[in-house]
């Protein structure tokens, strides 16, 4: 029989940090400074409330059904058929964002640098990388990532420090000259990407040890505090060095990269961003796959979870492929519609749980003290057996 | 139209060579689940190759959400110069 893999409360917050911050702290400056100019580090702290309500969601959700992933405690709340159904447009987003995780490295790669290979090239190399490290398993990803994670923040830290020199502090005001709504549109975005997918961890709870479940909530916490943080650095940064224009540069970090210059010594380092965003891209496609791949194995109920990570890593990849053949589209849906995406298949889902889950509990209170909470039974018999349940 | 055979035939050949091995041993409820998903990698497959624009739920969910996104960005857009 196989042993559950279990990683520690902070191996899962590096985890979480990584999923969060990863390529993110790349992507978003650029197009969020294009929505909110000056404004667009306030957006990062309004969309960050979400970002914790939701994650508040997911510590409730994990204390009520402790080591059950949210397919297994959504089929003791409301009943395999519903899981079913809300499981459908849960996959979706997952298929989706994988894709688009991957797309993002291609765009990247044949926009800055290798204009002349086919994406197909990138989005194959970067999924057989991410198809393996799920085969290997949770702990091997978690050790692994802390210390990529860890180096490449710290690349894209010293880049900050190195541009201290060309920074104009007065670019960043004046604060909100046409309004509250650039700051609000900002934050509608960054609410889609990253805080809105939180969620993904629903899936990926459980795999923490018992004895760390004291802890896990204030290590979930600040590891969504710290990612608000240096999202906020980052574009504070690129606002300090271009200006409002810096949301007309794609990838502006990259740029940013490129002009730092010390003492001719040091220069042309926007390799370190390539380095940076390819790999944060392939840790936040790993995790996602992961959680894509336990999730379909959890609804078909199969007991060999290792099975379908090609196959699916192969449909991620014509995804991104088909993706690209529409990029006009893409682009124009991308920042608009994405945010009410993230709302139908992760976020509606999740509360349609909680909240049967929590009248189901007050019902079971209700009705005596024998019995205990229908969320404490269910917690019971979960932790016990489940047939689709084996590790991840 | 070769070029993208070619990339389809090597996915699904380091894909079967990985899994094949592993499929043999597997139950029958195992070897559904992993026909089910493949039926799937063709589908897209088709839609690569093709062109065509197949339906896939992602397109379904766009074309639903399009319509309430856009309000509310032309909201939030709104008398900003």
């Amino acid at each position: 029989m196989k042993n559950q893999e279990t990683i520690t409360a902070g191996q899962l917050a590096r985890l979480f940090f990584t999923f969060m911050t990863g390529s993110s702290i790349i992507n978003i400056p650029a197009p969020l400074i294009s929505f909110a100019k000056n404004d667009a580090w306030m957006s990062l702290l309004v969309s960050a409330v979400p970002g914790l309500l939701l994650l508040s969601c997911l510590l409730y959700m994990n204390k009520q059904y402790p080591g059950l992933t949210f397919i297994e405690y959504s089929n003791k709340a409301v009943g395999k058929w519903v899981t079913f159904i809300l499981a459908i447009p849960f996959c979706t987003a997952l298929f989706h964002m994988t894709a688009s995780i991957v797309l993002d490295v291609d765009l990247f790669m044949t926009s800055s640098m290798m204009d002349e290979t086919p994406m197909y090239v990138f989005s194959i190399i970067v999924m057989s990388a991410a198809a393996i490290t799920v085969r290997a398993g949770i702990e091997a990803m978690a050790r692994m990532f802390t210390i990529m994670i860890v180096v490449t923040i710290s690349l894209i830290f010293v880049i900050f420090i190195l541009a201290i020199p060309d920074y104009r502090p007065e670019q960043l005001l004046p604060l909100m000259p046409q309004g509250i709504k650039p700051m609000l549109h900002g934050a509608y975005f960054t609410y889609g990407f990253p805080f809105g997918e939180v969620i993904v961890f629903t899936m990926l709870l459980k795999f923490v040890r018992k004895q760390d479940g004291k802890v896990l909530n204030k290590y979930m916490y600040t590891s969504l505090i710290m990612n608000a943080v240096v999202l906020i650095i980052s574009v504070v940064c690129t606002i300090m060095m271009f200006g409002p224009m810096a949301g007309e540069r794609k990838y502006s970090l990259y740029q940013f990269a490129r002009i730092i210059q010390v003492v001719d010594i040091i220069e042309r380092i926007e390799s370190i961003i390539a380095m940076a965003l390819i790999a944060g891209s392939y840790m936040k496609a790993t995790i996602t796959l992961f959680a894509l791949n336990l999730t379909i194995t959890q609804l078909l109920k199969l007991k060999d979870d290792r099975i379908l990570v090609l196959p699916i890593s192969v449909i991620c990849v014509l995804l991104s492929l088909i993706l690209s053949e529409g990029m006009a589209r893409f682009e124009e849906t991308v920042s608009s519609v994405h945010p009410l995406f993230i709302t139908v298949s992760y976020v509606i889902p999740l509360l349609i749980v909680m909240i049967v889950s929590m009248f189901r509990s007050h019902k079971a209170s209700g009705q005596g003290a024998g019995s205990g909470s229908s969320a404490e039974s269910g917690s019971n018999a979960g932790s016990g057996s489940s047939p689709g349940s084996s590790s991840g | 139209m070769l070029e993208k055979m070619i990339v389809l035939i090597t996915m699904y050949s380091l894909m079967l060579a990985s899994d094949i091995p592993r499929i043999k041993q597997l139950q029958k409820r195992e070897k559904l689940g992993y026909g089910a998903v493949m039926l799937l990698v063709v589908y897209f497959s088709v839609d690569y190759m093709t062109r065509i624009d197949l339906p896939s739920l992602h397109r379904i969910a766009v074309h639903l959400l399009e319509g309430p996104a856009e309000l509310i960005v032309n909201y939030l857009k709104a008398g900003i110069s």
